[in-house]
């Protein structure tokens, strides 16, 4: 966190703001670490650190960290006015969609006979339009009979649900454990 | 076929997903016990909820029509006392392995009740966005040149404007250039035939206006659209992009 170039006075915080700032997709902590030279740990909390100031100083964007690397975004208080210049159209995921896009996320990767089978109803409609939105993907093929397809989850997958990596899918331990404390 | 079947059942059926989905909403509906359904009571339920959509003669999805065949198979060997448990056979399910399956299609729909709630907080969050990027330049050469040359050709032959005789005549590009440049300035855009000024045209002429509109889109001075087949070819003036 020091100053590597006293001459330049570059501080690696700098560095860093500014790949992240100009890196046209999320940044991660390898690549960082790769080009500045620095250890992942010292990348990690110097991020937190920028994100500490940005906070004190209040400004109005803040760093997270999106389908496995940092992306500048500007903090949720100011959307409402955001909402007002943009006009963006984002595709509406259907319930169908939403609930195969689970199944692939959880149970990745998956073939179309497991999903099927869990929502007990054909589901090629909603595979397709999931792999039309390139929020699923076909990785590999099954080694069972027929080799069927297996479809995981994608960045962009990652990237629309806010999540850093396929860890942070909301896991089905985690809600069993929260069906028990109800049922019970 | 399998895709006529979706999209012929999305609008049967809209509110349910499926036959678990509708069991999950009978289940929750009258409060029953998922882990020990009372199987003659849902297969009523269920088969009234398939007959009042038939009412509306609605056509029924096969996998509905399949479930309530499971159920009612269900239901009859629970009435029946069987000696031996014998060993089942693919299709045979029982109540116990409706509440697994129940259960787990359960927790794949919290899961995307989950999703759907981080997707609607996502959609109101905006990445500061790099607005330039070097890739912003593109050279946009919506149709093919060598049609278009063909095209200025014979519309210029018609109009015997071409001269056929060799005249000796040197022409600079980039005053060729320069004089597209200032006529489409003063115009904002201009129709792709009008670039031709002069009332004769020569060949080398020809070609060289050529060069230099190539030359100018590649330099991203100015753009060449036509906006459907057989309509007029438009150049524009790319203002921001301008060079100083």
């Amino acid at each position: 966190m020091r100053n590597s170039n006293p001459q330049t006075k570059i501080s690696e915080k700098s560095i860093i703001e500014a790949l992240i700032i100009a890196s046209p997709e999320p940044i991660s902590d390898g690549k960082l670490s790769k080009i500045i030279g620095i250890d992942t740990n010292d990348i990690v909390s110097i991020v937190q650190q920028l994100n500490k100031e940005y906070e004190e100083s209040e400004r109005s964007f803040e760093i997270r960290k999106i389908a496995g690397g940092y992306v500048l975004y500007v903090r949720p208080d100011f959307s409402q006015w955001i909402v007002e210049l943009s006009s963006r159209s984002d595709s509406e995921l259907t319930r169908s969609m939403i609930e195969v896009a689970a199944i692939v996320a959880i149970k990745q990767p998956v073939t179309k006979s497991v999903i099927d089978k869990v929502r007990g109803v054909n589901s090629v409609g909603p595979l397709r339009q999931l792999l039309e939105e390139k929020l699923i993907t076909i990785r590999s093929r099954a080694k069972s009979p027929g080799r069927p397809f297996l479809y995981s989850t994608t960045k962009k997958f990652l990237k629309i649900f806010g999540l850093s990596s396929e860890s942070e899918i909301p896991t089905i331990e985690e809600l069993g454990n929260l069906f028990e404390r109800f049922d019970t | 076929m399998q895709a006529t079947n979706y999209i012929k059942y999305k609008v049967r059926l809209k509110v349910f997903e499926g036959p678990l989905d509708l069991l999950l909403y009978l289940v929750r509906k009258d409060e029953l016990d998922i882990n020990n359904i009372p199987i003659s009571k849902i297969t009523h339920q269920y088969l009234e909820y398939l007959k009042f959509i038939q009412s509306m003669d609605i056509e029924l999805a096969g996998e509905y029509i399949y479930m309530a065949a499971l159920l009612l198979s269900i239901k009859t060997k629970s009435l029946i006392p069987q000696k031996v448990k014998d060993s089942k056979s693919i299709d045979e399910i029982d109540s116990e392995e409706l509440s697994r399956l129940l259960i787990e299609y359960r927790r794949f729909k919290q899961v995307g009740e989950k999703l759907r709630i981080l997707l609607d907080k996502e959609k109101i969050r905006y990445p500061v966005r790099n607005v330039i990027t070097p890739t912003e330049v593109k050279v946009s050469v919506p149709i093919e040149f060598i049609v278009l040359m063909k095209v200025a050709w014979n519309l210029l032959k018609r109009q015997d404007r071409i001269t056929l005789e060799s005249i000796e005549e040197e022409i600079d590009i980039r005053s060729k250039m320069d004089e597209i440049d200032k006529f489409i300035e003063s115009k904002k855009r201009i129709k792709f035939i009008d670039l031709f000024l002069e009332n004769q045209i020569t060949r080398i002429n020809f070609v060289s206006t050529f060069f230099a509109l190539l030359e100018l889109i590649r330099l991203g001075n100015i753009i060449v659209r036509q906006s459907r087949p057989f309509s007029e070819v438009w150049v524009y003036v790319r203002k921001n992009l301008r060079q100083a």
